[in-house]
């Protein structure tokens, strides 16, 4: 008896432990979108040009909520490059007054490489160069189109060693020779593939370029765009480099760049975060935008901003010194007020979460001209010319009528002042005016990147960058500082930390790239201080 | 109490309507059972009015029964003729009519009946020569009547069997010995020398041997031979003072446990942590697992808070409610707490956390019991924020001028009502030989203190045991049936959709009867009624009354739990055993918010969320069983096998602030779901399986050293695609005690005596799917991509413990101690780490390593005993340190990241878990705080600071219970020591100048700390209270807290008083509080309610629901 009992449990015992076969089964849930599903139509291939490309601008889709792009650039460069401003009074003791919130300026590093680049590793992976060259092309463009604005953020990053075992940082002199590289290569292969008239493959998942231009040589244009701007950026540190690179942008035998109004590149027919943010009334003018637009009477102020509602009598209201109601009202940085919300009354951005976001537009690349122009790289003389192109674009793309008075409009931007407290209350810092007039080169440069913040708007990562490059358009300064002597008032914010959550030898090494404190008062690798004629 | 007893109540009429279908079903199943009777005599035998030989009635008997009859042929005379009509008579009464007036009488022994002549003669004579009538009756040590127990006169085969009262009535020599047995309780014997009553209290068998507790896979064991610490709780603790969620009634019983409730009101989820937190990760599991008569159970929570801020998607943060809520504490016998590894090492992969043991009810062999018990409690707030009565509003805050003469509106109180819980409760008891049957059926109906929060539950059990093939074969089935409806639960915290925030930051001094009345208006443009604040309702804040009348949402459970135990008993020392059982739950949770509600959390037309979830376990076991004994040595082994699979579907659908197609049309087609705004959460067939052989033994030596050891190897499908797929993880457990006064002779007032030590390992299984992650789609069709990847070595996290301890009795056991020593070293961490340079973002590793060591000490006695009075009490305490002492090379991590809160949950080497993070003064080298230029507090902002940890220092429960006749006096006070807490909530109150401090220091003139003064008293709040970049050191609090957490004062009716009802066996009423009171308390609220039951969230309150006491009584009946 006792042998039968103890082989019928051993025997179960033996069989029990036999079944895990199953195991991979099991442990899968049922629903996913499979590695062999994704073959149908493509979708392997074309899944992660999805993702990318709404990673550029960045919109997660899937959580629906816009407090990321909120952290990554509203709170940063849209409110550094002069273009927004946050009403509420718990953040004006942040960014605002440059005292960075880390948290926040981690998060353009932290969510572009969460959301961004491991896309592209798998579309590098997927898409090789002799399989896919198309494919591989644009992943290239899109890395850069979205690394370079990391990049212009912090100094070093990881670029060309992304998804390696050694992920080891750059210098972003050596990650800009990797952007200018990785764009060469991409223009090469297009110009190839569109001579030979290579089929349109990529229409069904393209989201960037508008309706009717979906094709791979309208995807030239933005590479060789997006190669000019990168060259300009380099121009006061290497104008070598810079003339190179604009030469071979603007080279027609390359495919050409965006010229007409109609042909902006952007993230089209999903959520635009600004207006998510907007919403939550968190998107406001910012007092340099209100001086400028005021001052010049730019038609596209209705565009791009309403105007103030002003008291309204209800209870908690701050009583304004004057009424703004039906006004502009822009708010300055660095109130650090931070008792209540006075300024929620003020003017608000128009975006909305169903606006096209934009990542590039014509009216850029002929004012990216007009400098290439101005500095001698290419078209020596035609500045005056390209500069009016940029104007007129810019009108056009706006809906805001005809640029040919405001073109000859001597205004200049007008004062700011404070609805509340006439302590903030500041002088306009320039009086450059719309109007083309012979001056120096430094007169001219002015007047060029004046008029072309004003047309890359809601465009924060650009527009701050260009400013920190060229020192204009001359933005208001703090009104108070509290990076406890970290960021000059005067010399203003250079550059946002590093994130905090980063590996100990990654950290060493970036702090060791940047040649300088990892604080926001160090100048980036092509922010030497002056512009070089 | 208003409303409380006021017909026009609809929850007096729900408790009324409760009441009558219960005493219906008493009466009913006490009908039944009636007709059922008790064991021996309760085999009923039917015989048609006839005139039959006793021969033919004997057979009759036979054949309709089990029974057989045995007689000498020779002393009974089978041809006499009896007239006999039977229709369903017990065979006793058959057997008496039959025998009447005859010399023969009979006895049952089990299956046999034997007819005997008897000896004396039965005329009066000689019961005057020296024979008595004696009369008695026969009780278990409750004072339970024994049904069928035989009488016996010792050395003849003269003897009857009680009655269905216990009665029995024997007429034997004046100095005869009466022998008393039964099946499983002790034999008595007791010499009648003239006394004509005798009452006989009889004790259980393995009572009476030596205590016997259930270890793990439900082995039984005797206490004094385990190797580890384990504490029994009895039945009568959870029923005591009764929680809507029954493990509430432990808080404060039992030393290295802590259980403390999620502040989401009626019947929320608990958090049970033993001997401390073990594992690092976010969503990691550290609660218990729960094991119903040797079978496991669900105890899920899907979800739980999301943030301090608010819940997932920008809902209001949710407590799903837990697994353990959902059971009767009457159906509960005992709770055995397995604390330890090794005491839990049977169970491998899922043991870590330790495991709570669940015997239930079964009916009992020879009993009769039928129970009603009700309970009623009412509920009040507590432990509510304190506001100032004296500063005006200004602009929405109150930091307006002084008004000595302001009205107190009382706005707080109004809002909140009474609670009200009833629970009642049947139960039924029956047992024969061969079946028992136990029956219960409980309803528990109650309302919150927000009136809109009602909770409803049905739990029918209905276990059936039989002894089948002469004892060989015992079959036990049980089947659970739960039903539980929880409305408009309230959210744990945070601020989004919780009518807390608006409550209480209403400026001072205003009425808001006209927005209570009027929590919508009118709105001409949209022709239908919007929210009505008297501020902007664009997210945080809305109007309390909008929340709770049109922000609704309902809870529904449907649950069955159904058992199968068989046991075939080979011969004395091996038996076979098979277990299985599957637990389901199907959940649907609706919530509604209707167009009006804050639009920056819900679409203009309203949001809806509608969630489907079914849970499935089934699980098997079987196992072989060894007990024996050679001279010194006894082994006690068993050697098995199981299988258990959950399976998991579930489906969220939010539509978030997507929307909706037409305003408060809440229904999933008018959900608008094709946008990444949307939210769809769904989980598909979501599988584990784990397959395991186990083996244990106990080797004992003259019952006075034993030495356990267990083994077990647990196949997990959760670790598919790694290396240990096929060899799966192995888990050993050793331990040796030593009964110090079997061996030594000790002093006498020593009584028991024993050191133990015992090592094990087991194991943390993995999350299901994390290793075979897949792409999936989203709505709005998004693709979401594989965010990680994971190491191809991963495993379960694998905590190695050892402890020691010592038992002492003295006094004949009126002083008893028990000290435990443990240590757990918690390796292989589960950590989702961030690689921001990595090909995907994340990655799942095994590092770092998590120790929790601490001491337990029990001390329990009874200082004072008289014939009436008895006091008895125990102290029970328990410490744990906790220590991070490495995370591998990874950096710390957060848990909460993105909120724009001061406050963060940080596990950082060479911390505790449990650290809490935020924003502190600025101090000079003097400690001096820094201040601005307008003389404010300078803040070190960004959440770097260590504030404290939020698990206390040690925790002391200390129980008494005083009896006095058939009074009982319980109190149980429960200390939780150290430890620190955060209080958004006071902070958000200060910022608006409502708190009752911020009126203090404005009347004082400045806000002092350490003796610096800030008399700019509304900037310093600006600055410190500040709700994104606030000073967090400034609201934090000691934990520490004393509270009278049980009181309960209880009276039994003696037993002469009830014989006299002929069927009332006993009738129990108390009076009942629980929470009553705080001895001390630092916090502005009750630190022991949480806002999540998982790992994040833990020590902050931000708008959590208050505590509530609960006074009432409860009334039992027994029949």
């Amino acid at each position: 008896m006792k042998k039968y009992i103890l082989f019928f449990v051993l025997s179960g015992l033996a069989i029990f432990s036999a079944c895990t076969e199953n195991f991979e089964k099991y442990n899968s849930t049922s629903g996913a979108y499979t590695d062999d599903l994704q073959e149908y139509d493509f979708q392997k291939q074309l899944i992660p040009f999805k993702t990318i490309q709404t990673a550029i601008v960045y919109q997660t889709g899937v959580d629906g909520t816009d407090w990321q792009f909120q952290i990554m650039e509203n709170l940063a460069a849209d409110m550094f490059g002069g273009y927004f401003h946050d009403m509420n009074g718990g953040f004006n003791t942040q960014n605002s007054s440059y005292k960075l919130n880390s948290g926040w300026v981690g998060a353009q590093w932290s969510y572009t490489y969460a959301q961004g680049m491991p896309p592209i590793a798998s579309a590098e992976a997927l898409c090789s160069k002799e399989e896919y060259p198309a494919f591989y092309a644009l992943t290239k463009i899109l890395k850069v189109a979205m690394m370079h604005r990391v990049c212009d953020y912090y100094g070093p990053i990881i670029y060309k060693n992304f998804g390696k075992d050694t992920p080891t940082p750059e210098s972003q002199e050596d990650v800009y020779t990797d952007f200018f590289d990785d764009l060469d290569e991409a223009i090469k292969i297009l110009v190839t593939y569109v001579a030979d008239k290579g089929p349109n493959t990529f229409e069904s998942a393209d989201i960037m370029m508008p309706e009717g231009k979906r094709t791979y040589s309208q995807w030239l244009k933005f590479a060789n765009s997006l190669r000019l701007r990168l060259a300009m950026r380099v121009s006061n540190v290497n104008s070598e480099l810079a003339k190179t690179q604009a030469q071979a942008a603007l080279n027609s035998a390359n495919g050409g760049v965006l010229e007409n109004a109609d042909e902006t590149v952007g993230e089209y027919g999903i959520r635009n975060p600004l207006g998510g943010v907007s919403a939550w009334q968190e998107v406001y003018m910012n007092a340099s935008m209100e001086s400028f637009l005021n001052g010049y009477q730019d038609p596209r102020i209705s565009k791009y901003f309403s105007t103030a509602v002003g008291n309204t009598g209800k209870e908690g209201e701050v009583a304004e010194l004057f009424p703004i109601v039906d006004t502009y009202k822009g708010i300055r940085q660095g109130t650090a007020l931070d008792k209540d919300n006075r300024y929620m009354n003020h003017s608000r951005t128009t975006i909305t979460t169903s606006s096209n976001i934009i990542v590039m537009t014509a009216a850029e690349v002929w004012f990216l001209r007009a400098e290439a122009a101005l500095r001698g790289f290419v078209d020596t003389g035609k500045e005056a010319e390209y500069y009016q192109k940029g104007v007129e674009t810019s009108f056009a793309q706006w809906g805001a009528g005809d640029a040919s008075s405001y073109l000859t409009s001597e205004a200049t931007p007008t004062d700011y002042k404070d609805a509340f407290d006439n302590k903030f209350d500041v002088a306009a810092r320039t009086s450059v005016t719309p109007k083309w007039t012979e001056g120096t080169k430094e007169e001219e440069l002015e007047r060029i990147i004046t008029q072309k913040w004003l047309a890359t708007y809601p465009d924060g990562c650009e527009a701050w960058a260009e400013q920190r490059r060229t020192g204009y358009p001359k933005l208001f300064k703090v009104a108070v500082n509290l990076s406890g002597g970290a960021i000059d008032t005067d010399i203003m914010i250079r550059r946002v930390t590093f994130p905090t959550d980063l590996d100990a030898a990654t950290t060493s090494s970036l702090n060791q790239l940047l040649g300088g404190s990892d604080n926001g008062g160090t100048r980036l690798w092509w922010d030497v201080g002056q512009n070089n004629f | 109490m208003k409303g409380l007893f006021c017909p026009k109540s609809l929850e007096l009429k729900q408790i009324l309507r409760t009441m009558k279908i219960t005493t219906f079903l008493l009466l009913f199943v006490t009908f039944q059972a009636y007709s059922n009777a008790g064991y021996s005599q309760s085999a009923k035998v039917s015989i048609p009015n006839s005139a039959l030989n006793v021969s033919e009635i004997l057979n009759q008997i036979e054949s309709q029964t089990e029974y057989l009859f045995v007689y000498n042929k020779k002393s009974v005379d089978v041809h006499r003729i009896v007239n006999i009509s039977a229709n369903k008579l017990p065979v006793s009464e058959i057997l008496d009519n039959v025998f009447k007036d005859t010399n023969i009488k009979y006895i049952m022994e089990g299956k046999n009946i034997v007819l005997t002549e008897r000896k004396e003669n039965t005329n009066s004579d000689s019961s005057q020569q020296g024979n008595i009538i004696v009369k008695g009756s026969v009780t278990d040590t409750k004072g339970e009547p024994i049904i069928g127990a035989n009488v016996l006169e010792k050395g003849t085969t003269n003897g009857v069997i009680t009655n269905v009262n216990g009665k029995f009535s024997l007429n034997v020599p004046t100095n005869a010995t009466l022998t008393i047995s039964f099946i499983g309780y002790q034999p008595i014997s007791i010499l009648v020398n003239g006394k004509k009553v005798i009452n006989v209290q009889m004790k259980e068998e393995a009572l009476a041997l030596e205590t016997v507790v259930v270890t793990a896979m439900g082995i039984k064991k005797k206490a004094a031979s385990l190797t580890y610490s384990t504490q029994q709780i009895g039945g009568d603790e959870l029923t005591r003072a009764k929680d809507p969620n029954l493990i509430n009634s432990l808080a404060g019983k039992t030393a290295g446990v802590s259980i403390t409730k999620n502040a989401s009101g009626l019947g929320g989820s608990a958090k049970v942590s033993i001997r401390g937190i073990r594992s690092a990760n976010e969503n990691g599991n550290n609660q218990p697992l729960y094991v119903i008569d040797g079978v496991p159970m669900l105890n899920n929570t899907t979800e739980q808070a999301f943030s301090v801020m608010g819940g997932n998607n920008d809902a209001g943060n949710r407590d799903s409610g837990d697994g353990i809520s959902n059971l009767n504490p009457d159906d509960i016998e005992s709770m055995s707490i397995l604390k330890g590894a090794s005491a839990a090492a049977l169970y491998g992969s899922q043991a870590a956390n330790g495991v709570i043991l669940i015997t239930t009810k079964r009916g009992k062999a020879g009993m009769q019991r039928i129970t009603f018990s009700s309970n009623l409690t009412v509920d009040q707030a507590i432990s509510l924020p304190e506001f100032q009565n004296t500063y005006k509003i200004n602009g929405t805050t109150s930091w307006g001028d002084k008004q000595t003469d302001m009205k107190d509106y009382n706005n707080v109180d109004h809002f909140f009502s009474n609670g009200v819980t009833a629970i009642n409760s049947v139960s039924v008891q029956v047992g024969k030989e061969k079946t028992q049957t136990y029956f219960s059926y409980a309803n528990t109906t109650a309302k919150g203190i927000i009136s809109a929060n009602k909770l409803y539950k049905h739990n029918l059990t209905l276990r059936e045991t039989g002894n089948l093939f002469n004892d060989k074969l015992i079959l036990d089935a049980n089947v659970n049936l739960i039903t539980q409806s929880v409305n408009n639960r309230p959210t744990s915290g945070g601020y989004y959709m919780n009518p807390l925030v608006g409550l209480y930051t209403f400026p001072r001094g205003k009425d808001m009867s006209e927005y209570r009345e009027n929590y919508e208006v009118f709105d001409e443009s949209r022709n239908m009624p919007l929210q009505n604040w008297y501020t902007s309702t664009l997210d945080f804040e809305q109007n309390p009354y909008w929340i709770v009348n049109r922000i609704t949402s309902k809870d529904k459970r449907y649950r069955a739990i159904a058992s199968l135990n068989a046991k075939l008993k080979i011969n004395d020392w091996f038996s076979i055993q098979a277990r299985g059982n599957i637990d389901f739950i199907n959940d649907k949770f609706q919530q509604k918010f209707y167009a009006g509600t804050a639009e920056n959390l819900c679409h203009e037309n309203g949001r809806y969320i509608d969630l489907n979830n079914q849970e499935f376990m089934a699980y098997g076991d079987i196992m072989g069983m060894f007990n024996k004994s050679w001279n010194d040595w006894a082994v006690n082994a068993a050697l098995g096998a199981s299988n258990n699979m959950t399976k998991t579907n579930m489906l969220k659908l939010d539509s978030g602030k997507a929307g909706l197609y037409y305003a408060n049309v809440f229904s999933v087609a008018n959900m608008i779901l094709n946008s990444g705004t949307a939210y769809v959460d769904e989980t598909q067939n979501a599988r584990r399986n784990v397959q395991s052989v186990f083996a244990t033994a106990q080797i004992g030596w003259k019952e006075s050293i034993y030495m356990d050891l267990t083994a077990r190897n647990d196949w997990s499908s959760t670790l598919a695609n790694t290396s240990s797929l096929h060899s799966g993880f192995f888990y050993p457990s050793v331990g040796l005690s030593w009964i110090i006064n079997k061996t030594l002779s000790l002093p006498s007032w020593i009584n028991f005596s024993k050191i133990r030590a015992s090592w094990a390992q087991v194991g943390n299984d993995l999350p299901i799917g994390i290793t075979s992650p897949q792409p999936y789609i989203t709505s709005g069709g998004i693709v979401k991509q594989i965010q990680y990847d994971f190491d191809k070595d991963l495993k379960p996290e694998i905590s190695t413990s050892w402890e020691i301890g010592s038992e002492w009795k003295f006094f004949n056991n009126r002083l008893d101690l028990d000290f435990t020593f443990y240590h757990t070293n918690t390796k292989d961490q589960l950590l989702y780490i961030n690689t921001p340079t990595g090909s995907h973002p994340y990655r799942y590793i095994n590092a770092g390593k998590i120790r929790n060591y601490g001491i337990e000490i029990t001390l329990g006695g009874t200082p004072f005993m008289t014939n009436n009075f008895r006091w008895k009490t125990n102290v029970n305490f328990s410490t744990n340190k906790n220590k991070i002492v490495s995370l591998g090379d990874n950096p710390e991590f957060d848990y909460g990241t993105g909120v724009n809160m001061p406050y963060r949950m940080r596990v950082k080497e060479g911390g505790s878990l449990g650290d809490i993070y935020g924003n502190d003064f600025v101090r000079d080298e003097n400690g001096k705080i820094e201040v601005t230029e307008t003389g404010a507090p300078k803040i070190e902002t960004g959440n770097n600071s260590l504030i404290g940890n939020a698990n206390p220092d040690f925790m002391l429960g200390w129980n008494n219970t005083f009896t006095y006749k058939g009074f009982s006096l319980y109190v149980l006070l429960d200390a939780v020591i150290g430890g620190d807490v955060i209080s958004l909530t006071q902070s958000a109150l200060d910022l608006r100048g409502v708190s009752k401090a911020s009126g203090q220091a404005r009347d004082k003139g400045y806000v002092e700390i350490e003796g610096q003064k800030f008399t700019d008293v509304e900037g310093f709040y600006n600055v410190v209270a500040n709700r994104g970049d606030g000073c967090t050191s400034y609201y934090r609090y000691d934990r520490t807290n004393i509270r009278l957490r049980e009181l309960s004062l209880s009276y039994s009716f003696p037993q002469s008083l009830l014989e006299s009802t002929k069927f009332l066996k006993g009738i129990d009423v108390s009076l009942i509080a629980r929470n009553l009171f705080f001895l001390y308390k630092d916090a502005p609220f009750d630190p022991d309610a949480i806002l999540s039951v998982g790992n994040a969230n833990q020590g902050v309150d931000i708008f959590g629901m208050p505590t509530t006491k609960n006074i009432g009584f409860n009334i039992k009946f027994t029949f």
